[in-house]
């Protein structure tokens, strides 16, 4: 697996938690940004900031740990979570694990296991490699109705991400329909400006689609 | 061959007793001064006063290879360091120990100290056994364990039915509290006469929790 | 993974010389739980202590396994009683498998026991006999 610098949010109210995580986090050679409730934590999320996954503890002040996981899953934000919790009732771990939630922590933690929640959060993030290659296959294979199958589902799963507008955009461009494949290439780019394939399309598309205006 | 009873009371008290009974020689360890003195003036047993978890105590006593060491005390950590001193140090080759808290049962087993007496279990087996045999429907302690209220459903056959309550041979200690027959509960007085269904609140010291069901059900 | 290996420490026993061993061991970014049957002995605790604490008798295998001593690298025994010391490292050691295992043993004569089976001993005795030792020599060797 190819090493890269991941980002995760962690949630606790203690500061000593959150940063006993942090620091096992950065031990990982990854980076991690604190906040002590749910709140922070969607504002983060809403800014647009790309995170590999959440640390989130079940009881804080404010927005808990479960009404976060609650709130991501009804916006259909689906990052990877893992709970880290001293105590929580079964029911709640039960919704939480139905919501999304990965993995679940008992205090006190070993770093081990703090290690293995961030191979896990960052498995979930290889899927998507893995998905997006069975995409281009299928299109490559012109099994349209497939690759639309399977590429549905990552809009919502990664809705930060470049990747789900760029294959969709690829399908469009099977399919024939340019236009609406340059709309996606552009969709994508919006999301992140710096994904090159969507760029290197957007660039093959601008002498067609002067029309489209100046996007700048 | 002698055994040593390394710590506790009444356990070691009568365990003492018993062993002695039988012609053993019994030499007895506590750190209690004044149980010394008392078991010093009743059991003709070797006393010695003093920690048993202490080696040099353990040395004192001139334990050999072919005695047998009891570990009584109250707490587990002390029992097993008795046992380890006594099987590691002193290669005595039989080893008991008396264990508190059940879980630690397979910590001493898995440490070499297999002859365990686990009281817990053994007190747990036993009710259970007993109750097993009676109708009763639920027995809970109460008064950190001082009393004992017992709900029992009277059947066809038991002593008391047809009985008045001031003819039963009920212990001083123990009296039927509520008697609830067909939903309608009151309390009993001594001319209430006992019918098939009745369901009784008993309560009763644990002394005479044998005899009090004995009295109702007439079983042994 | 070039950073120094994190360990997750379990100290049993927070008094003065558990409690000053914690907050060095948290200082170091080891994960650090301190279990004590006294609650007020957490007051120990450096202010900069980042690890957990427990409240319980680590005598009882519930408390170990609350603080998942399964996944002990460390284990400390530190209580002020040779016989929970004895025990406790005994049930980390052979029950739950703990790699490095350190109790504190105050009177020597149980040294042997403890070291045969493997249990790597502090003996305040001992060290304090030595250091006293050392002394005297260098008073004797002044004298000279």
């Amino acid at each position: 697996m190819e090493e890269r610098i991941a980002r995760f949010l962690i949630a606790d109210d203690e500061y000593k938690v959150r940063d006993l995580i942090r620091k096992y986090v950065n031990a990982c050679g990854h980076e991690a940004e604190c906040v002590s409730n749910g709140e922070e934590v969607l504002r983060k999320v809403y800014g647009h900031n790309p995170y590999d996954g959440i640390f989130t503890d079940l009881r804080m002040p404010g927005l808990d740990g479960l009404s976060l996981i609650r709130a991501l899953y009804q916006e259909q934000i689906r990052i990877p979570i893992v709970i880290v919790s001293a105590f929580g009732s079964v029911e709640a771990i039960v919704e939480a694990f139905k919501k999304g939630a990965l993995d679940y922590i008992s205090k006190p933690f070993s770093p081990e296991e703090i290690r293995d929640a961030i191979k896990t959060m960052l498995n979930q993030v290889v899927d998507l490699k893995i998905s997006s290659s069975t995409v281009k296959g299928l299109i490559e294979q012109k099994a349209y109705p497939g690759a639309l199958k399977y590429l549905l589902p990552l809009f919502s799963h990664f809705p930060s991400s470049p990747i789900p507008h760029y294959l969709y955009g690829l399908l469009r461009e099977a399919q024939g329909d340019f236009d609406e494949a340059f709309r996606h290439f552009s969709a994508s780019l919006a999301l992140d400006k710096g994904y090159e394939p969507s760029a290197k399309k957007r660039e093959e598309y601008r002498p067609k689609h002067l029309k489209e205006g100046k996007d700048e | 061959m002698k055994v040593v009873l390394a710590g506790g009371k009444k356990i070691t008290y009568y365990l003492a007793k018993n062993l002695i009974s039988k012609g053993m020689a019994v030499t007895i360890i506590n750190k209690d001064k004044a149980f010394c003195e008392e078991m010093a003036k009743t059991l003709k047993a070797l006393i010695i006063h003093g920690d048993a978890s202490n080696l040099s105590v353990l040395k004192k006593v001139e334990i050999f290879d072919n005695d047998l060491v009891v570990a009584l005390t109250n707490r587990d950590q002390d029992n097993l360091i008795i046992c380890e001193l006594a099987a590691r140090v002193l290669k005595v080759n039989q080893v008991f120990s008396l264990i508190n808290d059940s879980e630690n049962e397979q910590i001493f087993r898995e440490l070499g100290i297999t002859n365990t007496i686990n009281m817990s279990e053994i007190f747990t087996g036993v009710i259970e056994q007993r109750l097993a045999s009676y109708p009763i429907i639920n027995l809970m302690p109460f008064e950190e364990g001082k009393a004992l209220v017992i709900q029992i459903e009277v059947e066809e056959g038991f002593p008391i039915v047809g009985k008045w309550l001031k003819d039963l041979p009920f212990a001083e200690g123990a009296l039927v509290g509520t008697v609830n027959r067909k939903g309608n509960v009151f309390i009993p007085h001594g001319d209430t006469v006992f019918e098939v269904g009745d369901r009784l609140l008993v309560i009763c010291l644990p002394v005479d929790q044998t005899q009090t069901l004995q009295a109702i059900t007439g079983w042994d | 993974m070039s950073k120094r290996k994190s360990w997750y420490a379990i100290l049993i026993g927070s008094g003065r010389f558990g409690a000053r061993l914690a907050g060095k061991l948290s200082n170091e970014d080891h994960s650090v739980v301190v279990i004590d049957k006294n609650e007020s002995k957490f007051e120990n605790l450096p202010l900069e202590y980042t690890g957990f604490t427990i409240q319980g008798d680590a005598t009882d295998i519930e408390v170990l396994k609350a603080a998942k001593v399964q996944k002990a690298d460390l284990f400390l025994a530190l209580t002020d009683d040779d016989n929970t010391n004895f025990f406790v490292s005994q049930v980390a050691k052979v029950i739950f498998h703990v790699p490095h295992v350190i109790s504190r043993v105050y009177d020597p004569a149980n040294l042997p026991l403890f070291h045969e089976y493997k249990i790597e001993t502090i003996t305040p005795v001992l060290l304090a006999l030595s250091t006293a030792n050392r002394m005297l020599e260098k008073i004797a060797e002044e004298e000279k």
